[in-house]
């Protein structure tokens, strides 16, 4: 069975994107118990709308109610879970047992225990899935080969994370944030205390080094050909603060190498790489997938990365009769350059801007505020949510 | 409320009758992380007699994940304890009560996941379970300890109250994967801290075994303030041996045991605070310790 992929959005702009470049589904934090509620746009309303554009392109979007709560959290909950059970979100993803339990009792929606939990084998699977729980998040922490147990020990529909962030700590069992900065990290105060830099301290005289733990992020580029092998139902993307670019470059690699798998046309690895390479600017690692990491899966420094910055703008309507486009602009932005289009039907196609104007209509020969709408005129069609990357030399 | 504390040896078995402690947790060699001594299960089974002898309870400790590879190994260790008449099985994953449930155990399973038990309303989700009490989280308040405590009247509460207390728990082998990416540096047995660049006065204790790593508040939580206000709310009181010598370790259960808790502090105050623990943590900043 071709796996679902399932992709993140931090808001409904991306919800949009993310189908447009080939999700089958879409996960969204609300505005109430997700771990990712203080960054999150998505009241009620946002999120109905979020599901009509679903359910308008015969997609689903699923809704993360995946804090540990606590029993000030709860006062809403049953309010909550009804009214997402009214709007008809096609998923909720839940680790609290309590909040399982209002879910299944309040809703029709089916639920999907969160990752948070830790899920690591089939005899705590199989007690959720009687419960009924209709799918499992497995932990990141499993290797393949303990995920092809669990396969063959459960009936339960497992999804995994293919890409993206991990946290170096078993999800859900880290409190470092809450004693360093006060923040709960299972109620989405997570401060990233593993990313910042240690020294450690020995018992005897040697001086103390330099201490790294922050974890490399996830690529699992040439194992997806295993997890499909392995009946996994559903892969899934992680970053819900991740930009536009990101999330049609991952979306779009994974897509293709999917569909390819299923037709018998699977490129090199390497060409669905180069794809995820024109937004990624993070080491990455396959994760547990071969077994637990070694230094090789962790990042051994405190430098940034450095911000990609030939994503120039995300094109929102366009006029083809007159081969003019209105673009949201992202970085500096000027016709003199050369650029390209990342669109989900192209591999890349070169674009040349013949002229920009701003909204009033002035003549611009360089565009360096984000977010800016200009209209452009170019050698060649343009779509929304086509993006345009400078060519880096 | 009942002292529970790791047992090093059967000789101490004795002597920690004397000293108060209600029950015994064993650690050991197949799924306790973090151990101070690890025992094999047939070493638990003989304990387990010893201890039953001088009529205090003996509670096993499982705070490893349960991996799929380890269902096999948990349900013969389960068995056996069952036969050998175990009093409480201490469990870091939910996995351990399923299969306790399973092989028809009844009110045996203590789940402590250290983080999960944060609300009022976790006992009715686990009733099923058939638990013999759940371990309230460390990132509690005191109010929410009280609210949990009135809504659950059936069910027995704990709390891991004393010793340094597990921040951060991961299967990847840092100290290892450090040295592997600094050759050159000579690895030594431990103990380690680490520090952090913004909190140089803090030092965390960070150790690793064969299930992975483990990182420790920075400080010793030590509850003597709050002991006899959790009085009618707790059962079972769960001191920490680990990093802690005998000496420092016999005085902490005298110090609740007899509410002696100056003469403990005369000596140790500086190793020790009530921390994160007790205070009311948010998703926001409250708190810049």
């Amino acid at each position: 069975m071709k796996p679902e992929l399932l992709a993140p959005a931090g808001d409904l702009d991306k919800v949009r994107l993310a189908y447009h470049y080939g999700a089958d589904s879409v996960y969204i934090g609300g505005k109430t118990l997700s771990l990712r509620a203080r960054a999150s746009q998505f009241d009620l309303k946002l999120i109905q709308e979020a599901t009509q554009v679903a359910h308008e392109k015969n997609k689903k979007l699923y809704v993360t109610v995946n804090v540990v709560p606590h029993d000030e959290d709860l006062e809403l909950l049953d309010e909550y879970l009804s009214a997402l059970g009214k709007i008809g979100v096609d998923a909720l993803i839940c680790s609290d047992p309590y909040v399982i339990d209002q879910a299944l009792k309040l809703t029709a929606v089916p639920i999907h225990l969160s990752t948070q939990f830790s899920p690591t084998n089939s005899a705590l699977i199989d007690f959720w899935l009687q419960r009924g729980v209709q799918r499992v998040v497995l932990a990141r922490e499993l290797t393949l080969a303990e995920m092809r147990l669990i396969r063959q020990h459960t009936k339960m529909e497992c999804e995994v994370f293919i890409h993206g962030g991990m946290c170096v700590s078993y999800s859900g069992r880290c409190t470092l944030s809450n004693r360093m900065t006060g923040r709960d990290a299972n109620r989405g105060g997570c401060a990233h205390s593993c990313r910042w830099k240690y020294r450690l301290i020995r018992s005897d005289d040697t001086p103390p080094e330099d201490f790294w733990m922050a974890s490399k992020d996830l690529e699992t580029i040439r194992f997806i050909p295993d997890l499909v092998d392995l009946g996994i139902a559903s892969f899934k993307i992680e970053g819900r603060m991740k930009s536009h670019m990101y999330i049609a470059a991952i979306v779009k690699a994974y897509r293709a190498l999917i569909d390819d798998l299923f037709t018998h046309s699977l490129r090199p690895f390497s060409v669905y790489e180069a794809i995820i390479q024109k937004a990624e600017n993070r080491h990455r690692f396959s994760g547990f997938v071969e077994g637990n990491p070694d230094d090789s899966g962790q990042i051994f420094t405190d430098k940034k990365d450095l911000p990609i910055q030939n994503f120039v703008g995300i094109v929102r309507d366009t006029i083809p009769e007159k081969h003019q486009a209105w673009v949201e602009t992202r970085n500096a932005f000027s016709p003199g350059d050369d650029y390209e289009v990342f669109s989900p039907s192209n591999e890349q196609q070169s674009l040349r801007i013949i002229d920009m104007t701003s909204e009033d209509g002035t003549k611009l020969s360089l565009s360096n505020h984000p977010l800016e709408k200009v209209l452009i005129q170019s050698d060649i069609l343009l779509s929304p949510y086509d993006i345009i990357r400078k060519v880096v030399k | 409320m009942r002292l529970i504390v790791p047992l090093k040896n059967r000789e101490e078995i004795a002597l920690l009758k004397s000293m108060g402690v209600s029950g015994l947790l064993l650690e050991t060699d197949r799924f306790t992380r973090a151990s101070t001594v690890s025992f094999t299960l047939a070493q638990c089974e003989e304990l387990i007699a010893l201890i039953h002898q001088e009529k205090m309870e003996a509670y096993i400790a499982f705070n490893t994940l349960i991996h799929e590879t380890d269902l096999s190994e948990l349900n013969k260790w389960l068995i056996s304890l069952g036969k050998a008449g175990a009093d409480a099985l201490v469990a870091f994953d939910l996995t351990v009560a399923i299969v306790a449930q399973t092989l028809g155990f009844h009110k045996k399973v203590i789940y402590q996941p250290g983080t999960f038990n944060t609300h009022s309303r976790i006992s009715f989700s686990l009733q099923s379970l058939d638990l013999k009490g759940i371990t309230l989280s460390r990132e509690l308040s005191l109010d929410e300890i009280k609210t949990i405590s009135l809504a659950n009247p059936e069910l027995p509460l704990s709390l891991q109250g004393h010793g340094f207390i597990e921040l951060f728990v991961s299967r990847r082998k840092l100290i290892t994967n450090h040295y592997r990416h600094n050759p050159k540096s000579t690895r030594s047995s431990g103990p380690f801290w680490l520090q952090e660049e913004q909190r140089p006065d803090e030092k965390y204790p960070i150790m690793e075994d064969q299930f992975g790593t483990q990182i420790f508040r920075p400080k010793k939580l030590a509850s003597f303030s709050v002991f006899s206000q959790l009085d009618p709310w707790i059962k079972d009181w769960f001191i920490s041996r680990l990093f802690l010598n005998d000496v420092e370790f016999y005085a902490a259960i005298t110090a609740y045991v007899l509410h002696e808790y100056d003469q403990f502090l005369d000596i140790y105050a500086s190793e020790y605070d009530e921390g994160t623990m007790y205070q009311k943590i948010g998703v926001k900043k409250l708190v810049n310790q």
